[in-house]
């Protein structure tokens, strides 16, 4: 779906297009700008409109569940409300940022003034990770100030051009800042084209993904990165409640481990593998409760993709010493070792030692890769270990139950994003 | 003589009905054979819970624990020494891992002969010269592909009267011979001698393609044929139907569809499926297919897709007679279909999972790579 200057065009005029781009943009730029506030009351308007049926619909549609699409709509609804824009806002950019603010540094006879400028165009590659992620995305390039070039994952289904055609309806001045193209990444010649064209290139997705948008992009253009994540569950003897446990369950039910804030599996402080085993026959039985509470249809590909590798599995251990807990729609497994690794997911964790003073040797090595902890200990513990987790790579320690969610203002992978898509530019 | 000779010397490749009782017996051989030999297979019957008695008819061959062919990857399993193995042949792996076969010479033999049985049934054989166009690698010492192996076996069936390849070997290593395979369909054309296109259905697909963006179009001498070894699995993501593409074939090349034929088979599983005249695969007496439920791994019924399991008794010297495929696939009642043969027949749908799994979480590759080891 292509989607310029707020209509839906096909892909020979969009071709057209893409020749007079550059001069589109500069007449864009060469006008006043886009003041947050437009972006926020257009937001939120479409906020107010979300939760309505017809986007029930369209989310039923490409497949979402119904109760998970409703989850995402009231999600929507509080992520696009002015509050939690404003917030995020102030949060991010701090509080006058929309404002010239005057400086005196020490050392200098003069003032100097200073303000929060946009990149200018965005260029986002998006992947097909997480439903609408390529008009948050967007959004959030606007909320900067940004023209946003967005190039759609193959398999997202229109969700994203419809969101942000809907935000031009309601507020028509963002037409000129948002363009969205049904191009293939395999077409360089178009791929090329809109790099060129922008500031910054925003890219999500896996290694494989950013690599190739780095061999593309000239050092000219910025590359903002939002790669793939690994988050897990740690816990002490002392924070193995069955409420805390369930927290977890629930996380690995509700998004089948596929989230770079899911759970993919569990370490445990301690170099018992008895510890370890007792576990496992506990928690799959929270586990299988969880998942009949938390209902996903899988289609027969993922099902028996699953099926067949944990029946290799079940092999597999009789020649080696881990062992597999099995229960109706889940499965666990406990691990000698103390390897960090994606779980098969769709349900399926592991469990594994590893006892406080080996946290930073064995979780380090990850570092960029590591996202969210949930972090399951008693208070007298938790600052210790929060310490030492920061230290490693990790970037956010949560419970179970809220490892999939977010707030207002909140930082991705440790960074604020409107920062990465503004610049702060100076006037002596 | 022993059961498992029987079975492959048997003429009567479509006799599933005659065959139950011979079939099991050689089943109960073969495994005999694996669970003596094999310490490791052993071990698998043992862990879970399997005694060889437990086969009492042909609808016990499910009970037999089934290996996988990704764990036939990650382990080497001989039931003879290793100097008894005559020939290897290694499988064309997905993501780089690869599952050697080893054969003596007795499931050498057997192979063979069900290959030659097939090719005789389906009368494959002829004597007169034919043309080639082989949609594959031109051979050279520096391949050893199964597939092109095969390729060339099927070339072997007719005397070659010229042969064209489509990559051929040059002094910069393969290249595309594409204004060569055109030039030759073109010649082929006006000559009396039957023409055999053997190769995967995508190069066949987008041969096909260019000739008719070329509006070319040709009537190939009678008794033409086109081969395709198998290779429809990555032929998924151009959701092109075989249907669709024999019908391309008779439009384009003039060979009907009745001369179009398909073939799969597995070095791991080395009995070959032939397509009927209605462009089936039923499944010869060498083996049984059970499709299996996609969770519980139960057997379904006909018309139920699921886990495609292969067994035969063929190979004695790697314990492979039950193996779970990562395919789906469905099977049908033989007698639907409608060629005379009333064995079961099996379609397959593809590899299991899905290309684009909509995650933002790490996998394991990627996470191997951001340690430095
Ligand atoms: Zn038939």
């Amino acid at each position: 779906m292509n989607l310029i200057n707020g209509k839906f065009v096909n892909q020979e005029e969009c071709d057209q297009i893409l020749l007079e781009l550059d001069s589109h943009i500069q007449k864009t730029l060469s006008n006043s700008g886009l003041t947050p506030g437009i972006v926020v009351d257009a937001c939120d308007k479409l906020s107010k409109s979300i939760n309505q049926q017809n986007y029930l619909e369209s989310l039923i549609e490409i497949g979402i569940p119904v109760d998970l699409a409703k989850e995402y709509l009231s999600e929507a609804e509080i992520k696009l409300s002015r509050k939690f824009l404003e917030y995020k806002l102030r949060t991010e950019l701090g509080e006058n940022f929309n404002q010239t603010r005057k400086k005196n540094p020490p050392f200098q006879k003069e003032d100097v003034i200073e303000h929060t400028a946009p990149l200018g165009v965005l260029f986002h590659i998006t992947a097909g990770n997480v439903d609408a992620l390529p008009a948050m995305s967007a959004i959030e390039g606007l909320l900067a100030g940004n023209i946003n070039i967005l190039k759609l994952p193959h398999e997202e289904g229109g969700l994203s051009a419809k969101i942000l055609k809907e935000l031009i309806e309601i507020e028509p001045a963002l037409a000129e800042y948002i363009y969205v193209f049904d191009y293939s990444s395999k077409d360089i010649t178009a791929m090329g084209k809109l790099v060129d064209l922008a500031d910054a290139v925003v890219v999500w997705g896996g290694d494989n993904a950013i690599q190739s948008i780095r061999k593309m992009v000239h050092p000219n253009t910025k590359i903002i990165e939002w790669g793939h994540k690994l988050s897990f569950a740690y816990i002490t003897k002392d924070g193995m409640t069955n409420e805390n446990l369930r927290g977890i369950a629930r996380n690995i039910c509700e998004t089948n481990q596929l989230l770079c804030n899911s759970c993919q599996g569990i370490f445990i402080d301690t170099e018992d593998m008895d510890v370890i085993n007792q576990f496992c026959e506990r928690f799959i039985q929270l586990l299988e409760d969880e998942s009949k509470k938390v209902q996903r249809e899988l289609g027969i590909g993922i099902q028996s993709q699953i099926t067949f590798q944990l029946y290799n599995n079940e092999l597999e251990s009789l020649f080696s010493d881990f062992k597999i807990y099995r229960s109706e729609n889940c499965s666990v497994t406990a691990y000698t070792d103390m390897k960090v690794e994606p779980s098969i997911k769709f349900r399926n964790c592991w469990v594994k030692r590893l006892p406080q003073h080996k946290l930073l040797e064995i979780l380090r090595p990850h570092k960029n890769h590591l996202q969210t902890v949930a972090l399951l200990c008693s208070e007298k513990e938790k600052m210790n270990i929060v310490e030492t987790l920061w230290r490693t790579g990790v970037v956010r320690i949560t419970s179970g139950l809220k490892m999939s969610s977010t707030y207002a203002g909140a930082a991705h992978d440790g960074e604020y994003p409107l920062r990465r898509y503004t610049k702060i530019v100076s006037v002596e | 003589m022993s059961y498992r000779r029987k079975l492959f010397t048997y003429g009567k490749m479509n006799d599933s009905a005659g065959t139950e009782q011979l079939f099991l017996l050689a089943m109960k051989e073969n495994l005999h054979c694996h669970y003596k030999n094999s310490e490791e297979y052993r071990r698998i019957l043992d862990a879970r819970g399997f005694s060889i008695r437990q086969l009492e008819t042909i609808e016990d061959l499910h009970k037999i624990p089934a290996l996988t062919t990704l764990f036939i990857k990650s382990h080497q399993l001989f039931s003879v020494p290793s100097r008894k193995i005559i020939t290897k042949a290694t499988s064309s792996g997905t993501n780089g891992r690869k599952s050697v076969v080893g054969l003596d010479i007795q499931s050498g033999y057997y192979a063979l002969r069900v290959v030659l049985t097939s090719f005789f049934h389906y009368k494959l054989f002829s004597i007169r010269p034919t043309n080639y166009i082989i949609l594959g690698y031109e051979p050279h010492s520096s391949n050893k592909i199964s597939t092109a192996k095969s390729a060339r076996g099927l070339a072997m069936i007719a005397p070659a009267r010229h042969k064209e390849y489509a990559l051929k070997y040059t002094k910069n290593g393969y290249e595309l011979n594409q204004e060569g395979i055109i030039e030759a369909i073109l010649r082929y054309s006006k000559q009396r001698s039957p023409v055999r296109f053997i190769g995967f259905p995508s190069y066949m697909y987008f041969l096909l393609k260019t000739l008719q963006e070329k509006n070319i179009k040709v009537k190939l001498p009678p008794k033409s044929k086109v081969f395709f070894g198998g290779g429809w699995k990555q032929f998924f993501a151009e959701s092109i139907e075989k249907k669709d593409l024999y019908k391309m074939v008779e439009e384009i090349l003039g060979v009907p569809k009745e001369d179009c034929m398909d073939f799969f088979g597995a070095v791991e599983h080395p009995v070959l499926y032939c397509e009927c005249p209605n462009h089936h695969f039923h499944i010869p007496v060498y083996s049984r297919v059970i499709i299996r439920d996609s969770k519980t791994l139960q057997p379904v019924e006909f018309g139920q897709v699921g886990l495609v399991n292969l067994i035969s008794p063929l190979i004695s010297s790697m314990p492979f007679s039950s193996l779970i495929t990562d395919d789906l696939g469905v099977m049908f009642d033989g007698s639907k279909c409608g060629c005379g043969i009333t064995t079961p027949f099996v379609e397959l749908l593809g590899r299991v999972g899905v290309q684009n799994l909509k995650t933002c979480s790490v996998n394991a590759e990627e996470l191997l790579g951001g340690v430095s080891h």
